[in-house]
């Protein structure tokens, strides 16, 4: 007699959806616990994949938190069987007396004409678990269409799509997390070009490693496109170096320029851990500019001995913090960027090709390795650019056709902008917390979201999140997120690349994914029509709101 | 396997509904074995057709025995006419796992035992796999107290796999250890003695 692999049957009929086992115990708040069958294979299993307990009305679409081992009999463990002389005995033994188990989160409820609500209840017991078929997550997460867009496949079921609702995700803020070579930068371009693609919103990306505009240098060494190469009408590539992004092979379309005259001191606020800028030196500066005017930066830097002394002696400036306070200022020096005429032409050209509806991408350059350049510019921009938009949507009085287009700004380093101690105080900061208002989101890159604000944090509606293994990372990501303890060990297990976990406004439920490859066919995809059938349909179905609406007040 | 079954391996000397014992011919020795399915058929309908696992064969002693164990030497042809002419049957227990209800066979306990000298039946293959095709019969022999329950059930299913498809064989083998597992997970050292009596076979 010879042993029978139950795998033969598979590799014979193809890979069908197993059943893996029933449902035993378990509360809505805690997750459900499976027995799981003697046939299903433990090690093919894994935490983040997608399960459908069958109720008797309705699917519960759930996902695999944790995996474990349990016996009905404990002695078993004190004298386990010789399974590896007597594969009869392992045969009978796993699955009965000592059997594999999983622990299951409830996301949300299917019904019987495949729409879903999110999940009030559980199923009885022992109702019967399966893997998700590829029509349970359709059900889940809809077609692809003018507002859904494929940002990858779950796990386990590779030729499957999961589409994130754009709409949705441009309206509140994003954030893309995970430690440093996860594909933050590659999942942050696809999710861009599908915003492009879709139109949901313009972008502005403050591009600190010219990872966005034109091409990139994958890990195998070989070029990949940049987002002007896949939309050249829709992209312009702005630069602050105008050599650097050259040497690329980058035409710039337009080469920014700062005044030091349009410097202020809320500028030097955003600064104050990366430039070590004390609450003293920010007082002079405050100082100082009521007292110059625009032209503060100037005279401090020119000044001399007389001057500082009558400065001094006419207001409570602290000799030492203005010294100190010149010593930062001087550094700027070093940027090209900054000239001393004033000039208003950068942000009138951003705001011009927005509201063209072209996205903006600015390089820095060599300056994306000075921290503070990065954190001085993004604020700079952002100040005035929000500033246009509030002026404009405030005199729109509420007309949509005078308002200017929903913009989405990208910044990276994100928790240098959004720290605690300055997240009150930025203009990233501000975007962050007062809603869609004024039709500026943020899209923040970071591989240390705990660093970033808890307010902040509870604001950013959609979260992709790449490997974590730091836990306090993990708590900020998971942070007002029901269900978040199963999602730490999913969280904490991602591939250390090109996998990710999507939550929040733009999903109907966490999901995990193996993010879409941005590759030559995803650059013919750009190009090409949506192959997608009940557009209007899926819409509808995919815009159900099953984390929030029109109310949403940010995670609890 | 021969057509054994079609003439009575011997017929009801004593019944209970928990089983029953068939008295036979000691010559008679060759047809039943530890752990077959045997079964107590009724002569009239109206009674059950009872089904059971043989668990003891045993030979009572006789006065003429009993001399002749003490007498120096017995020839060849005393031993054969004592063993033709005896008063005393061979004896076979069987234990009651189910009956006939209709078309099926039911695995529970007869509503009532056979009555004395039914004639009992080895089992056809046909009605051995309609048996083992259910295992709820392993309560009843897991739980009997009076019977060697693990080397039964282990000799019944090694006589019933036999009549299976060989390709049919190990499958069949671990799903009756995995419902034996569900009883008796409780005593592993029985579930563990069990198991290897099965797998003794297959794996020596
Ligand atoms: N979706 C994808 N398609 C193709 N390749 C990918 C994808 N995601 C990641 N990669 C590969 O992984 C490498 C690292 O990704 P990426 O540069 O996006 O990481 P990162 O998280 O931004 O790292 P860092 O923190 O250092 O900026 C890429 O160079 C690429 O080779
Ligand atoms: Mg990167």
């Amino acid at each position: 007699m010879a042993k029978k692999q139950v795998n033969e049957l598979d590799a014979f009929f193809g890979v069908r959806v197993p059943r893996l086992g029933v449902m035993t115990a378990g509360s809505l708040s805690r997750g459900l616990e499976v027995k799981l069958d003697p046939q299903t294979e433990l090690e093919d299993l894994a935490v983040g994949r997608y399960v459908v307990v069958r109720g008797r009305k309705r699917r519960f679409f759930c996902m695999v938190t944790d995996i474990g081992l349990e016996n009905t009999n404990n002695q078993i463990t004190l004298i386990p069987p010789d399974i590896q002389s007597n594969y009869y005995l392992a045969d009978v033994y796993q699955g009965t007396t000592a059997f594999g188990t999983l622990h299951i989160a409830p996301m949300l409820i299917i019904n019987e004409d495949g729409s879903i609500d999110p999940v009030r209840t559980i199923p009885p017991h022992f109702q019967e678990v399966w893997t998700a078929t590829e029509k349970d997550i359709n059900d889940v997460f809809g077609d692809e269409d003018e507002t859904h867009f494929n940002i990858g496949s779950p796990l386990e079921l590779q030729d499957t799509q999961i589409n994130v609702d754009l709409v949705r995700l441009t309206e509140r803020s994003v954030g893309v997390f995970g430690k440093s070579g996860t594909g933050k930068s590659y999942l942050t371009r696809v999710l861009l070009a599908g915003i492009i693609a879709r139109g949901t919103a313009v972008n502005l990306v403050f591009d600190m490693h010219n990872d966005y505009g034109w091409e990139v240098f994958n890990e195998e060494g070989q070029r990949d496109k940049g987002l002007k190469q896949l939309f050249p009408d829709r992209v312009s590539i702005f630069t602050l170096d105008d050599e650097s992004s050259r040497r690329r092979g980058v035409r710039p379309d337009f080469v920014v320029r700062l005044s030091y005259s349009d410097i202020e001191p809320e500028d030097l606020a955003a600064l104050r851990q990366t430039m070590d800028i004390s609450d003293t030196m920010l007082d002079a500066a405050y100082t100082l500019r009521r007292r110059w005017g625009k032209s503060w930066i100037q005279q401090l830097l020119t000044a001399d001995v007389d001057l500082i002394e009558e400065l001094l002696a006419s207001t409570t400036i602290n000799g030492a913090a203005l010294s100190a306070l010149m010593r930062r200022l001087e550094r700027f020096q070093r940027f090209g960027f900054l000239q001393p005429q004033a000039t208003d032409d950068s942000v009138s050209a951003i705001l011009n090709a927005i509201d063209q509806g072209t996205s903006v991408i600015l390089e820095f350059g060599r300056y994306g390795n000075a921290l503070e350049a990065y954190i001085l510019v993004a604020n700079y921009l952002t100040r005035r650019i929000r500033g246009r938009y509030v002026e404009r949507i405030e005199s729109s009085l509420g007309d949509e056709a005078k308002q200017p287009p929903q913009l989405m700004i990208t910044i990276e380093e994100a928790h240098k902008f959004l720290d605690p101690q300055i997240a009150r105080q930025t203009i990233f900061g501000t975007i962050a917390r007062e809603l869609r208002k004024y039709k500026v989101t943020l899209l923040v890159v970071d591989q240390r979201p705990s660093a970033i604000d808890e307010e902040v944090m509870s604001q950013v509606g959609t979260r992709v999140t790449a490997l974590l293994d730091n836990e306090r990372d993990i708590t900020a990501v998971l942070m007002g997120v029901s269900g978040a303890q199963g999602l730490r060990e999913v969280l904490a297990r991602l591939d250390t690349r090109q996998q990710a976990i999507v939550l929040g406004h733009a999903v109907p439920m966490p999901v995990v994914i193996k993010t879409r490859a941005y590759d030559e066919a995803f650059y013919a995809a750009m190009g090409a029509p949506l192959k997608g059938k009940k557009l209007k349909d899926a819409a509808k179905k995919g815009s159900k709101s099953l984390y929030g609406d029109e109310n949403f007040e940010g995670y609890d | 396997m021969t057509d054994n079954w079609k003439s009575p391996i011997g017929h009801v000397l004593r019944a209970s509904t928990a089983g029953f014992s068939a008295g036979t011919r000691v010559s008679h020795i060759q047809a039943p074995q530890f752990g077959m399915i045997v079964r107590a058929q009724p002569s009239i309908d109206e009674r059950d057709v009872v089904y059971g696992l043989l668990y003891d064969i045993h030979i009572d002693d006789d006065p003429l025995v009993r001399q002749l164990v003490l007498a120096d030497a017995v020839s060849e042809e005393t031993i054969h006419d004592q063993r033709h002419h005896r008063m005393v049957p061979l004896e076979m227990s069987v234990l009651a796992i189910g009956y006939r209800q209709g078309d099926w066979i039911r695995q529970a306990l007869p509503p009532r035992p056979p009555l004395s000298l039914d004639p009992v039946y080895l089992c056809t293959p046909d009605e051995i796999r309609e048996i083992a095709s259910r295992f709820d019969f392993f309560k009843l022999v897991l739980g009997a107290s009076q019977v060697p329950s693990e080397q039964l059930l282990a000799a019944s299913l090694l006589i019933a796999v036999g009549h299976l498809p060989e390709e049919e064989q190990y499958d069949y083998l671990v799903a009756a250890g995995r419902e034996a597992a569900r009883l008796i997970s409780s005593d592993l050292g029985r579930l563990d003695y069990l198991l290897r009596l099965i797998s003794s076979y297959m794996i020596g």
